[in-house]
């Protein structure tokens, strides 16, 4: 028990950061982040400490919000988001939507939240968590190519909306 | 603010306080042309993190929910236990021969080869998928 409190401790602040990016919400963050404690602490008789906390903390999260996602897709009757039909259900948001985001950060994380749940946590594991690629391959369990792969494709769909949105803004804000 | 040609030097020195929330018309021209101080600019925007704070009695609410969680975890050994003893049980009066005092009409069964084989490819995969579940952390 004192081991987890301390492990609260030392990772909740990346915990609601992570999950505040990967979700782009503010309400719930604290059930979420009660989950992914949880599912630590139930997991903590079979951590071996082959990998890091910090590492294995992350594939929590991931799951917890793709969970979260599926009980949400499930909601609305519609598919899972690991799924490309993912992307069809998300495309990258319209001029318009962007416009309503008078401030660039804010559109940015508009067009972040409009990209698919995967690629946007390979860009958070990657710029703001600073992972390196052998973590996020880890944390993901998928191949280092694959991974760098995505993060190509999602920042250049990144870089897209974010041109027009400059392009808009120019003359609109 | 009158609008200015900015160098990418003096554009990427002004992208933090952009990004911070202050109005730079120069600079969103500038990034309308260059699609490298654009692309630092949406890096620097990813390496932001977002506003968060954690409540104050985040640790203590979740120490609770643990709490109440322990008896659970308690029983479910207590089952493992069990099963572990009454497997250990049966090979012992296999080995020694007992079974067929105990259960004759299993004895006969298990003496045929391809039900023997079945039984052990059953315990094969109960084996390993319960190995999965122990070595391979799965939260």
């Amino acid at each position: 028990m004192e081991d987890l409190a301390d492990l609260i401790e030392s990772h909740q602040a990346m915990v609601f950061r992570t999950l505040a990016r990967l979700t782009g919400e503010r309400e719930g963050l604290e059930d979420m982040a009660q989950e992914v404690f949880l599912r630590l602490f139930r997991a903590l008789p079979h951590f071996r400490g082959k990998a890091k906390v910090s590492t294995f903390l992350y594939r929590v999260i991931v799951n917890v919000v793709n969970d979260e996602w599926r009980r949400r897709q499930l909601t609305r009757r519609t598919v899972s988001i690991d799924d490309e039909e993912h992307r069809l259900l998300h495309p990258s948001p319209g001029p318009e939507i962007l416009l309503a985001q008078s401030q660039f950060q804010e559109a940015l994380n508009t067009s972040l939240e409009h990209l698919a749940l995967r690629d946007r946590t390979i860009l958070t594991l990657h710029y703001q968590e600073e992972r390196s690629y052998e973590d996020i391959a880890t944390i993901l369990k998928l191949p280092m190519g694959t991974v760098k792969t995505h993060l190509h494709r999602a920042r250049e769909r990144l870089k897209t909306a974010m041109g027009e949105w400059t392009s808009q803004c120019k003359t609109k804000c | 603010m009158q609008n200015q040609v900015l160098s990418c030097r003096e554009a990427l020195s002004q992208v933090d306080a952009y990004l911070a929330g202050e109005y730079r018309p120069s600079l969103v021209e500038h990034l309308t042309m260059c699609g490298t101080c654009l692309e630092a600019c949406i890096t620097m925007g990813l390496k932001r993190p977002p506003s968060v704070r954690v409540p104050n009695h985040f640790r203590n609410r979740v120490l609770a929910q643990v709490g109440t969680e322990e008896p659970e975890a308690r029983e479910y050994r207590w089952v493992l236990l069990g099963a572990i003893l009454f497997m250990t049980l049966g090979v012992a009066l296999w080995w020694t021969g007992e079974i067929s005092a105990v259960a004759p009409s299993l004895a006969g069964l298990l003496g045929r080869p391809l039900v023997l084989l079945a039984v052990a490819g059953i315990e094969t995969v109960l084996a390993l998928l319960w190995l999965r579940q122990v070595l391979i952390d799965e939260p």
